[in-house]
């Protein structure tokens, strides 16, 4: 038969009917939400993710919630249908960047709702609760409708506020920053400054709009955030972050992270877990708290907070020594050949008695018994009593780690990283080192890399202006970069206050020849609020109040916040659908890109609108709209670097000078046509259907521009025989330039010292069977077990994964043992505090002004505590319990909170849980403003009324005396083109039924503890609890800020080693500055390179 | 172009066929379709020689030869579920963690068992039908010209057919062969059999030939 089956199935094919004989048991599946291809009014859609047909979207109607109320049913005779256009943008309340449609009611000129959109497909038209608060967000009537000033002759934070203009402002923010920067002295340039909070934009925008102004300006918020996760994921990778496959994934392994259900990335994480569940994959949980997360999970694994390393080490020594690790995988991707070539660090683990024997040989195999021995004492049994988790949950995990194979996936960023000292090493750096050896790194259902999903394209409009491409920039601002966290990642920005108020630590550097600023001219910031979610909030409210040490102030912020209260200027800029940005995320293995934009701008230009002067479309689309004096960032920064550099003198005008109209600024269509033509794939189908990028993006708000993409890693470096050049970002390199590294296959620049320090390197890809394949951004071009980086900043301890084994270990490894390790946990009454989880509708200071959101977060933010510990301490449900903080390194009390007890088993024992996302303050409910005939009104549903009051010099409390302020929307005013408060979108504000903020501002108690290698603000905390007294109130803060200021100045005096590093490098060059390119000589110290 | 789409049809014939002469007892209809057929019946040899088959009528045959044949290979004894097969407890494996199951769903399908008295999506029979779907889809594809697509459906059947259908498929083929003692049931393992084996050598002919 075999010889002539071909002939057969020939013949089977007419003699059988098809396909008619089977069963029919399978069937498609689809996860997508898609524009219905129906032409036709659908109001009973077969399935919950129709939408309207996309050709459709100018002019959708649909019968509002009311009339369905009325009338119980669509297109019935009499029934008025709302004239809508569908205009998309992206959702701005965390970083995940969904897509949103704003649903503009062309009639009224306003937006109805908002609801997901199908073009996008990271987001796959779905929302969560944040997303679709966009509404009451916009029509927030506490919003601010026009620019705020200082009253003259006020104090900051007397709440003395004037109606001001854009123009006002541009003119005098503009003055003081072009006095700063045309003196051309790099001490005045360092005073101007501008600090975002969550950027939420890609491809860098407002990074270029900084780094045109020349000098080293940009602050940011990452070390209040994500450094810890950034660190450990760089040193093996070079990328900062993981991008899982969750969707594909076998085991979803969640370390101290909870994207299930409100986590980094959440609603589009949260998805592709639950369609992985639906294929059978197993969600594992590891978290000291049982969050929604752990609570789906198919099994909780209630670790001790920081000890996590602990359990990756195991799991590690487990693989290892049963030989069930990746052999092809590890042998092809880690750089064990450094390691095992390196006989001077050998001898150094064995001095530390981390081995016993150095093998002879240099084999892989030579390699793998060194790591048997390392990893030898990192036993089940030991991690068990480490972590505090029954060792059958490790085994019990270590059978799901086997049966996924190298399917799993995990994602380093907030929990462990970020509340830990010594995050970076307990999270990704350990926990990589487990993943690398399951070889689930870059395929399907494993864990890609940030840089190669991430589309961001932002910044990458200047074929629309004249200038193109700013020189590097030749500062190094040490208000950002002190020299004593050389590794951070990355600004030190939580420090800010502390730096600018510490003349001793300024003198020591001036000495070594650094020019430190004492003050700031401009601090100019985004979106962002310092005062209440920094750590030490006082300390920053002591500088901010202080004119010597910050000349002028301003927040570009769309809501009033803790900070607003104690800056000169107050900017509204829009929110989700009333601002520009392109934003992108690695939510999964394709390469997806989005664009928010202003839908009332949008919407009234499709309607024929024209602006006046068309680079302030936006503001005046929303004046025309009744939003208020409402602008946008984009718009401001291109109408301020005009205002900086009126003449062009200063050489910055040029770089926001549109090339179609010469002399005139930019405008928006100009510039994101020029950024989004720059993506080769959207080009081709705009081509295609006869449109620009900027139509295509403006009218569907989402691109994909590659799907699947996996093992980037593998994928080869175009190679030009004839130029004999390789072709690496855009550019053609000459093989003469390049250099390579015997042991790695490494293939880096010629750069002095590029050969003798790793820390020089700038490596372009690796050679592998005579092929340079991209690889991964480190010096050895390979996933760096051993990061010989960290042996020249003079921390060879960690230049491996590890983690401290013992007492003795714990104290020699005192960089990495976190600090609220249970062996400091003394006193009856100590516990560990762990205050960053997220609850799945706040998100750190964006969320208080939807009324939405705050009515469904009542009462959930109480102070978490395992139920025996509180039968112990004789706490009952509802205690208001006094929390002090203290720091285990100094033994320092920096004060305490008072919170509300909630005795729990969802919390493990000896581990407080409370979220830092809520327990926002307003001191007044209303303000008076000069020129306007209604008070505005501050933060009304979801912050306590307080009293803030300084004691004497150093000492503050704060205590809640109100909670919600009920206004009445019936205000009126006299101001004809703003409809604020909008009162025809609020017409439930009446329905209030809560009282009292929930939470406390636990984040003022907090000293600042930055990580001596990462920067992270190591969050969580020692604290020792007592049942309130008589006196006391939930709410309560009190804080001594000279006390926060030496448990600063011990973490950084104790703990850092300073740079320089090799070659009086500020830091690796490897490593680079983000935002914008810096010049060779900025980053070494003066003096102090070859 | 027309002769490969003739060759996808085939296979997807062959698929269906199969599947429904796994999946429960054969039924009147099939009998006959099969008797009627020179074409068909010639991939039966066995049958062909077998004397009953033709003079019992085909209710009579199935009550009395095929059926008993079928329940005690298939129902009671050399279960035709790859869990059995694969995993040392020897037990069939319903849940979510089936390894069949997790590659029909990564790779987008879902399964409706409700629609058959398979116990298990790992049943032989189902896995025959999902490597039918694949080929229906590889000729949708072929007819739109869309090779990229016919060739990553081409990996996944031959991966499907490496991981699951061929890999403990066969094993099982000549265990069920062994059992049965009607020459039907013995054709339709051996037919099953060779056909797996002749699958995979044609799928693998063409990755690494027309579709390299």
């Amino acid at each position: 038969m075999r010889t002539t089956r071909r002939n057969f199935l020939k013949g089977v094919a007419a003699a059988i009917g098809g396909a008619a004989f089977a069963k029919g048991v399978i069937e498609k599946t689809t996860n997508s939400a898609v524009a219905s291809e129906n032409t036709d009014l659908t109001f009973t859609p077969e399935h919950i993710d129709y939408y309207p047909p996309f050709d459709k979207w100018n002019d959708w109607k649909e019968p509002s919630g009311d009339y369905w109320k009325k009338y119980g049913g669509a297109l019935r005779n009499g029934v008025k249908l709302i004239n809508y256009m569908i205009v998309p943008t992206v959702c701005n309340n965390c970083e995940a960047a969904c897509g949103l449609t704003a649903w503009v009611d062309k009639d009224e000129l306003v937006v109805r709702k908002f609801m997901g959109n199908p073009f996008h497909s990271g987001s796959r038209g779905r929302n969560c609760a944040k997303g679709y608060a966009a509404l009451s967000q916009m029509y927030d009537p506490d919003r601010i409708p026009f620019p705020l000033k200082r009253a003259p002759g006020s104090k900051r934070g007397e709440g003395k506020w004037v109606r001001t203009t854009w123009d006002e402002a541009l003119e005098t923010i503009g003055k003081k920053i072009r006095e700063a920067l045309e003196k051309g002295s790099e001490l005045e340039r360092k005073m101007v400054m501008y600090h975002v909070g969550r950027p939420n934009e890609s491809g860098g925008f407002t990074a270029r709009v900084v780094w045109t102004w020349g000098g080293d300006h940009h602050n940011s918020h990452t070390n209040i955030c994500s450094a810890g996760g950034r660190l450990g994921s760089i040193s093996w990778t070079g990328d900062d972050r993981t991008s899982p496959d969750f969707a594909n994934s076998r085991l979803i392994f969640l370390s101290s992270s909870h994207a299930a259900d409100a986590g980094h990335y959440f609603q589009q994480h949260a998805g592709y877990i639950a369609d992985a569940r639906a294929k059978g994959a197993k969600l594992v949980v590891m978290d000291p708290r049982l969050s929604n997360s752990a609570g789906m999970a198919d099994l909780w694994i209630p670790v001790w907070p920081g000890t996590e390393g602990a359990i990756f080490l195991a799991l590690s020594n487990r693989l290892l020594q049963e030989d069930k690790y990746d052999k092809e995988f590890v042998k092809r991707w880690f750089n064990w050949k450094v390691f095992i070539k390196d006989k001077e660090y050998l001898n150094y683990l064995k001095k530390e008695g981390r081995i016993q024997e150095i093998p002879e040989g240099e084999t892989f195999e030579d390699f793998i018994s060194v790591l048997k021995q390392i990893y030898a004492p990192y036993t089940f049994e030991w991690a068990a009593e480490e972590t505090k988790v029954p060792v059958d949950r490790l085994e019990k995990l270590y059978q799901l780690v086997l049966w996924a194979g190298n399917r799993i996936t995990s994602y380093f960023w907030r929990a462990q990283a970020a509340g830990n000292r010594g995050g970076w090493m307990n999270a990704a750096r350990t926990g990589l080192f487990f993943l690398g050896l399951t070889g689930s790194i870059g395929g399907i259902g494993g864990v890609g890399w940030h840089h190669w999903h991430v589309l961001g394209v932002g910044g990458k409009g200047y074929n629309a202006t004249i200038g193109k491409k700013p020189k590097p920039v030749d500062d190094w601002n040490e208000l950002l970069w002190p020299p004593e966290w050389p590794l951070s990642t990355y600004e030190l920005s939580f420090l800010l206050p502390h730096l600018l108020s510490d003349d001793q630590w300024r003198k020591k550097w001036e000495k070594r020849g650094l020019k430190i600023p004492d003050r700031l001219k401009v601090w100019i910031s985004k979106i962002y609020n310092p005062v209440w979610i920094n750590p030490d909030g006082f300390r920053w409210i002591e500088v901010l109040r202080d004119e010597n040490k910050m000349e002028l102030t301003v927040n570009l912020s769309p809501t009033w916040s803790e900070t607003n209260w104690f800056v000169d200027y107050i900017l509204p800029v829009g929110l989700a659908g009333e601002r520009h940005d392109n934003q992108s995320a690695e939510t999964k293995p394709e390469r997806w890109t989005a664009f928010r934009q202003p839908v009332l701008r949008v919407a009234l230009q499709k309607m024929g609108w024209k602006p006046k002067v068309p680079w302030r479309a936006t503001l005046e689309a929303h004046i025309k709209a009744g939003l208020g004096e409402v602008w946008e960032e984009n718009e401001f920064w291109i109408n301020l670097a005009w205002a900086i550099d009126p003449d062009g003198k200063l050489g910055i005008r040029k770089f926001w000078e549109s090339k179609k109209n010469p002399g005139k600024p930019v405008t928006i269509e100009e510039w994101y046509d020029a950024a989004y033509g720059t993506l080769p794939n959207l080009r081709k189908i705009c081509n295609k259907l006869g449109i620009t990028p900027y139509e295509y993006m403006r009218d569907r708000g989402a691109w994909t521009e590659e799907t699947n993409v996996y093992n980037v890693h593998e994928r080869e470096i175009p190679y030009d025989p004839e130029k004999d050049a390789y072709k690496y970002k855009g550019k053609w390199i000459p093989r003469k330039n390049l250099e390579i590294d015997p042991d790695s296959g490494a293939v880096y620049l010629k750069h002095h010292g590029a050969d003798k320090y790793h820390s020089e390197r700038h490596t372009i890809g690796v050679m592998k069977d005579g092929k340079l394949l991209k690889g991964f951004h480190t010096p050895t071009g390979l996933l760096e077990f051993y990061s010989k980086t960290f042996v020249e900043w003079n921390w060879p301890e960690y230049a491996i994964p590890i983690y401290p084994k013992d007492d003795i270990d714990r104290q020699k490894l005192i960089h990495i043992t976190t600090h609220v390790h249970h062996s400091y946990m003394k006193e009856d009454n100590a516990f560990a505090l762990n205050p960053i989880y997220r609850l799945p509708y706040n998100i750190h200071t964006r969320s208080v002004n939807a009324k939405w959101l705050m009515e469904i977060s009542q009462n959930h933010n109480p102070v978490w505590i395992y139920e025996g510990d509180a039968k112990r301490l004789g706490i009952k449900k509802g205690d208001p319990i006094k929390v002090w903080v203290v720091d285990s390194l100094t033994g320092i009390k920096t004060g305490y909170f008072v919170g509300m007890a909630m005795p729990t088993q969802a919390t493990r024992p000896g581990v407080l849980a409370c979220s830092h996302h809520s327990g926002r303050w307003r001191v007044r409910n209303t303000v008076k403003i000069d020129g306007f005939s209604q008070e505005l009104t501050i933060m009304s549903y979801g912050s306590a009324l307080a009293e803030v009051k300084e004691h004497q010099k150093g000492v503050w409390s704060v205590r809640w005396k109100d909670g919600v302020y009920r206004h009445k929307v019936e205000r009126k005013h006299n101001d004809k083109n703003i409809k604020w408060p909008y009162p025809e979108m609020n017409a439930d504000i009446k329905e209030v039924w809560w009282n009292g903020a929930t939470g406390v501002w636990q984040n003022a108690v907090f000293p600042a503890n930055p990580d001596p290698l990462s920067g992270m603000h190591c969050w969580h905390k020692k604290v020792l609890v007592e049942k309130a007294g008589p006196e006391d109130r939930i709410g309560d803060v009190v804080v001594d800020t000279d006390a926060t200021f030496k448990v600063y100045q011990a973490w950084r005096d104790q703990l850092t080693r300073p740079a320089p590093g090799p070659n009086g490098l500020r830091r690796p060059k490897w490593m680079p500055r983000p935002w914008y390119p810096h010049t060779d000589k900025s980053y070494r110290m003066p003096g102090e390179h070859e | 172009m027309e002769e490969k789409m003739q060759e996808v049809q085939a296979r997807i014939n062959m698929y269906g066929l199969l599947s429904r002469l796994f999946i429960e007892e054969i039924d009147v209809d099939t009998l006959k379709k099969i008797k009627e057929n020179p074409q068909l019946l010639d991939l039966f040899p066995k049958t062909k020689q077998w004397r009953q088959f033709f003079e019992k009528g085909p209710q009579k045959l199935i009550e009395e030869e095929l059926n008993v044949d079928f329940t005690t290979v298939f129902l009671l004894n050399v279960y035709p579920y790859e869990s059995v097969f694969m995993n040392d407890e020897g037990y069939i494996d319903p849940s979510v963690t089936n390894p069949a199951l997790i590659f029909y769903r990564e790779h987008g399908y879902s399964i409706d068992l409700n629609k058959t008295r398979a116990l298990s999506p790992d049943h032989i029979a189902v896995e025959m039908e999902f490597m039918m779907t694949l080929a229906k889809e590889e000729l949708d594809a072929l007819k739109q010209g869309d090779t990229e697509k016919v060739k990553k459906l081409k990996e996944i059947q031959k991966k499907f057919l490496e991981e699951h259908l061929a890999n403990w498929g066969v094993v099982y083929l000549l265990s069920a062969k062994d059992m049965a003692e009607t020459p039907f049931y013995q054709d339709v393992c051996e037919l099953a059999l060779e056909f797996i084996l002749s699958d995979y050598e044609l799928l693998s002919e063409d990755l690494e030939g027309v579709y390299a």
